[in-house]
């Protein structure tokens, strides 16, 4: 078994989770969203997030907007919507229930 | 120089190099085939491009065109479309992409994934799919393809054709430069020609469906062909992984035997090894290395193939100095083993004689007996492949071959019995080879009652065997008996003076026979001799000459025979292949004799001044009758080719059938076939000579006016 894969597959589990989560605190758009993933080691390559973004967005969690840039042509804006903070909501609590009952199985082994 | 390009990327307007440009498109496409299934794949494209933009922009700094290096870092960051992976919404709309997770998954070093089968229209001959192929199979020259195209569509008489035209329908032709640098990116292995074969089926399939009549057929057809394409995509998987099968047993099965014969080899070379110190003209020492030499010989390679196979299965490094150093080894034994071969071949290059007479003088007796002395059965013998079993025995101090030996027998002038014994030997010299055929152990000596000859030769240690071979004469006086006795007989197979070698009597073949030696040669007292009563041999004969006055009986049977009444040495008889010629020894015999032959065919007979001859039973083609003088034959018979030839007085009575009669009557000859009904007959008479013939058709007839012809059956007559 390959630890790099298996590492790939855990985070792609838990993606979702955190771009809702960062979106959630501010508007931000794509590159802010690889900037605090890549910091916390989450993402790898970046082509990994445009993929997730718009099937968010075409599921209705998220919604964007144009805003203009001072270098270069205008951005893509992501914001949430009132179904994905529903959405992050129970995914925050299942994700913390899985922690802790990841934690204790670890424990116990 | 290279090309400048405008471009638009996400919003980013960017003066790019042209082969940065086609290195973009490459990438972008790449993306493109990732998400095709996805709906969402447009808006993905642009917010990667978007991002690209960004990043290249961030790359190149102050500069104002973008070069590869730019876009490589953009790369690099953004990932290969086959990492992107993990997206469920990708994975559940479609079933493709599985298979391309398979291959992201094994070692692509490019980011050109789904190297696909295009049709290549800037290398086009009829509709690019020759040299499309070459492309993805990486040849540099579609020319190729081609030519194995047109092999192949004549070998199957055409029939390939209906491939290409296939090919021309399902593989898209490279519109794009993308789509020319897919042409020849990804590696051409089984997966992904299944794929593409899938692909291309899917495709055509889709385009029937999006063609735009929604008919039931047409959706029932591309449900058809879509399944068709994963049943070829199938097939050719599992035909491969069989292939594979077969060449990895049949890999196997090679090695096996060639472990096996390398461990006989080795065997073998243990059981023979006490044979080196007679056969090697080397001291000890060398023998054994030349030995251990012949295993590296062929170890070697086997190693090596060994070796190869491992890294190519499981690949596994071997470092290499071990693959070096094994060819030089190799390379010394072979240069050490020709070396030993040179001079073994050395050893046998010149040839030496040792004669010797054996003293015969103490025989009293008018019969020389022969017997062997012995050699040794088969049963404790030295088993060794290329010698027969009963070749060789070795023991401690010596070593016996049963060996090259021969006997020969020839008249005697002295009136003497008189033996002869010649041992010829090889050696590197012919001092040597001398030497060697005196110290060879080869002893004729005389029994109580015979000459005792051995079967066997043998060799004391520390002397060579050097293809000895033992040639013994014997010297026979007119008058006198030799017999040979059992086992000794058989090597009787030099040159022997038989009298009268038709009669298949050999010495070889009768022991204890008495052969009396003649002034014509050996004669077999008491062996049946051709002509005896009812004897019997394999071989046939079917053409007959009869001279002097006796009777013949001449009938068809299985097997040739022959029996003569009267005195047996009356007749004499020369055979010469399937010619049998009986005469009289003494112009007229003083009793009657009567020869009884029986043969399974009849071909001629040639009857010269000879008494009544009778043929019986014959069903054949063609046969001829010639006779002479005052012969009378009688023919019971039938041959569809009958030819007479009659002179003399000879008389001839047909009775049977044919088709064709062909007749040359002279002299007094008289014929009388008027029982013998052919159709066509050729007759000709002169002289006094007389016919009767019975032909139904025609007769072509030339006779003088002395000659009576008499033709019945109804014929119309030629003259």
């Amino acid at each position: 078994m390959d630890i790099e894969n298996a590492k790939a597959q855990m985070r792609k589990g838990v993606l979702e989770l955190c771009i809702l989560a960062i979106i959630e605190e501010d508007e931000v758009y794509p590159s802010d969203i690889i900037g605090r993933l890549k910091a916390n080691d989450l993402i790898v390559v970046e082509g990994t997030l445009y993929p997730l973004l718009t099937r968010l967005k075409n599921d209705g969690l998220l919604d964007y907007s144009w805003r203009e840039s001072n270098a270069g042509p205008p951005r893509k804006y992501f914001k949430i919507t009132d179904l994905g903070r529903q959405f992050l909501e129970s995914l925050t609590s299942s994700w913390q229930k899985l922690v802790h009952s990841v934690d204790q199985t670890l424990q116990k082994s | 120089m290279n090309k400048i390009l405008n471009i638009n990327l996400g919003g980013y307007a960017l003066t790019i190099d042209d082969d940065a440009y086609e290195y973009l498109l490459a990438y972008i496409e790449s993306i493109r085939q990732r998400f095709r299934a996805s709906d969402g794949r447009d808006e993905i494209v642009s917010d990667i491009e978007a991002r690209l933009g960004e990043l290249i922009t961030q790359h190149m700094g102050n500069r104002s065109i973008v070069m590869l290096p730019d876009v490589e870092d953009a790369v690099q960051i953004m990932g290969k479309p086959e990492d992107f992976g993990g997206d469920p919404a990708t994975e559940s709309t479609s079933s493709r992409s599985t298979g391309q997770q398979r291959t992201g998954s094994s070692p692509f070093s490019s980011i050109r994934t789904g190297k696909r089968l295009f049709r290549d229209p800037e290398n086009v001959s009829v509709a690019g799919v020759c040299s499309g192929l070459a492309a993805y199979f990486g040849m540099t020259d579609p020319v190729w393809m081609r030519l194995i195209f047109v092999v192949l569509t004549l070998i199957s008489t055409g029939f390939w054709l209906l491939a290409y035209v296939l090919l021309w329908i399902l593989v898209p032709q490279a519109a794009t430069a993308a789509d020319r640098l897919a042409m020849r990116g990804e590696p051409a292995n089984v997966e992904n020609i299944a794929r593409e074969v899938q692909e291309g089926f899917e495709r055509l399939s889709q385009q029937m469906r999006t063609a735009g009549t929604k008919s039931k057929a047409i959706d029932a057809l591309s449900r058809f062909l879509a399944g068709l394409g994963h049943l070829l995509s199938f097939l050719i998987r599992i035909f491969v992984k069989f292939w594979l099968l077969i060449a990895v047993l049949a890999v196997v099965a090679l090695f096996i035997g060639l472990l096996v014969a390398w461990a006989g080899g080795i065997f073998a070379l243990a059981t023979a090894a006490p044979l080196f110190a007679y056969l090697s003209p080397f001291s000890e020492g060398v023998t054994w290395l030349g030995a251990f030499n012949l295993f590296f010989l062929i170890g070697i390679p086997i190693l090596g193939l060994c070796l190869i196979t491992a890294r190519q299965l499981f690949q596994v490094r071997t470092p290499m100095w071990l693959g070096r150093s094994m060819i030089l080894l190799w390379v010394l034994n072979v240069i050490f083993m020709f070396v030993l071969v040179t001079f073994s071949v050395k050893a046998f290059s010149q040839s030496g004689v040792l004669s010797k007479n054996i003293d015969l003088s103490n025989l009293q007796s008018d019969t020389l007996r022969i017997e062997t002395s012995g050699g040794f059965s088969g049963q404790n013998d030295f088993h060794i492949g290329f010698f027969d079993s009963d070749g060789l025995r070795l023991s401690d101090d010596r070593l016996e071959m049963n060996g090259d030996i021969e006997i020969s027998i020839e008249r005697s002038n002295t009136g003497r019995f008189e033996c002869t014994q010649t041992i010829r030997a090889h050696g590197s010299t012919n001092t040597q080879a001398m030497q060697n055929a005196a110290q060879t152990d080869f002893n004729i000596s005389a029994g109580n009652h015979a000459l005792l000859v051995p079967t066997t030769y043998s060799l004391l240690k520390g002397n060579k065997w050097r293809n000895q071979e033992i040639r013994i004469n014997f010297s026979v006086p007119v008058g006198k008996y030799v017999v040979f006795g059992p086992k000794i007989n058989e090597y009787v197979h030099g040159r022997v003076d038989y009298a009268n070698s038709d009669d298949h009597n050999y010495i070889n073949e009768y022991p204890d026979q008495v052969f009396r030696m003649t002034q014509d040669g050996l004669v077999c007292a008491g062996c049946p001799q051709f002509g005896d009563r009812d004897y019997r041999e394999d071989h046939d004969y079917e053409n007959f000459i009869l001279e002097g006055n006796f009777d013949t009986e001449i009938r068809k049977g299985d097997n040739f025979k022959i029996r003569i009444d009267g005195p047996a040495d009356a007749i004499r008889k020369i055979r010469s292949g399937e010619q049998l010629t009986l005469t009289t020894r003494d112009a007229t015999p003083g009793t009657k004799v009567k020869v009884y032959i029986e043969t399974p065919t009849f071909t001629s007979l040639h009857a010269d001044n000879t008494g009544e001859v009778t043929i019986r039973g014959f069903d054949e083609d063609q046969s001829s009758i010639t006779a002479r003088g005052s012969s009378y034959i009688r023919a019971f018979m039938e041959s569809n080719e009958l030819d007479l030839t009659l002179s003399g007085k000879s008389q001839i009575e047909l009775t049977g059938k044919g088709n064709h009669l062909e007749v040359n009557l002279n002299d007094d000859a008289v014929l009388d076939a008027s029982n013998w009904r052919v159709d066509e007959a050729d007759i000709s008479a002169s002289e006094n000579a007389k016919g009767r013939v019975n032909v139904r058709n025609n007769v072509r007839l030339n006779a003088t006016d002395e000659s009576k012809v008499k033709v019945e059956g109804g014929a119309e007559i030629h003259q």
